[in-house]
């Protein structure tokens, strides 16, 4: 399949934020918050995997991500995608077969021991690997996924994910300390202006997603989470 | 004896890495301590259950509070229970705790 579509950003973070909201994967909650896994209280949380189960959109998704990746990264830099477990395996696989290029996964944890025992798939020595997820928060877990690849021998510059938190500004930094340059569809911010134009949700709610991502340490800290993330 | 892990758990946020460390924390005690490895591989399992269960999920603060309480309580059940002599105590202790694991971290 050929992509030939390179449609405006910010056009693609307005579908993208539609159709998350169309099938109900945005929460917004402030009485009751969501907890991260790095101990910030947050009262937004994306569940990204519902959109393998929404063919027509996953789709068009897929064909997002692609063009994204082919226009800012280019059309001959990478030889393999691979997925994180478990989320990024599927719209690995589908980006995978959108740029016809081979497809591996990274386990969050080793299976066994050497240096492929986090790799499933046959990957070659100093392949390069683009780095699938659903979604990126901190970077975190890129970083982990990153490094297991390079231990197996891949060369990995670029990672895309559906969803950028874009909560803290130091997270591009961390990923490029670690070579990593990050690519994305939607974030947040997209999210709420649908939102606040389309009149999703309650004004007060908003008001609170707002505030939190504005300054998502402090609401953190004043809903009994975390006040700094550990590095 | 098994407050360090509690700490752990607390001073990293509470979150499901902080939970995660915790069970690499005590995954290692069992080796380093081998008279405490059964309480010590019933806390890094309680531990580990709790990252299984929650990796990934929609976390809510108040569930994680909960099961943080209900961690802190197989902790100090199992310090009450090692600090002393009695056999029988120890055995009981580690029961109990075994038991409490089957429904952890819902």
């Amino acid at each position: 399949m050929t992509i030939s579509a390179f449609l405006d950003k910010a056009l693609i973070a307005e579908i993208v934020a539609n159709m998350l909201l169309e099938i109900e994967a945005v929460h917004f909650r402030s009485d009751k918050p969501y907890m991260f896994t790095s101990g910030l209280a947050s009262p937004v949380y994306i569940d990204c995997r519902k959109l393998i189960s929404y063919p027509r959109i996953r789709s068009t998704l897929m064909d997002f991500a692609a063009s994204v990746i082919l226009r800012d990264a280019g059309f001959e830099k990478f030889d393999a995608v691979a997925g994180g477990e478990t989320a990024g395996i599927p719209f690995a696989a589908w980006i995978a077969d959108r740029l016809s290029l081979p497809m591996q996964y990274v386990r969050k944890k080793p299976k066994g021991f050497g240096r492929d025992a986090q790799i499933e798939g046959d990957l070659k020595e100093g392949s390069r690997v683009l780095l699938v997820e659903d979604l990126t928060t901190d970077g975190g877990s890129k970083i982990k996924f990153c490094e297991a690849l390079k231990r197996a021998g891949a060369e990995v510059t670029d990672t895309i994910a559906i969803f950028y938190y874009d909560i803290f500004p130091d997270t591009p930094a961390k990923l490029a300390a670690h070579g990593l340059k990050l690519h994305y569809l939607a974030t947040w911010w997209d999210v709420l202006e649908v939102c606040e134009k389309k009149g999703h949700f309650d004004e007060q709610t908003l008001k609170e997603v707002r505030s939190f991502l504005t300054d998502p340490l402090t609401w953190s800290g004043n809903h009994g989470g975390v006040t700094e993330i550990a590095s | 004896m098994f407050e360090h892990l509690v700490e752990t758990i607390r001073d990293q946020g509470q979150g499901v890495r902080a939970w995660e460390t915790c069970a690499l924390e005590a995954a290692t005690a069992v080796g380093d301590k081998p008279d405490l490895a059964a309480p010590y591989f019933l806390l890094g399992a309680a531990a580990g259950r709790f990252v299984e269960m929650h990796f990934g999920e929609p976390l809510t603060s108040e569930k994680a509070k909960v099961q943080f309480d209900r961690f802190e309580a197989f902790a100090l059940k199992l310090s009450n229970a090692f600090s002393g002599d009695d056999e029988t105590q120890k055995l009981k202790a580690l029961n109990e705790v075994a038991t409490g694991l089957l429904n952890f971290g819902k």
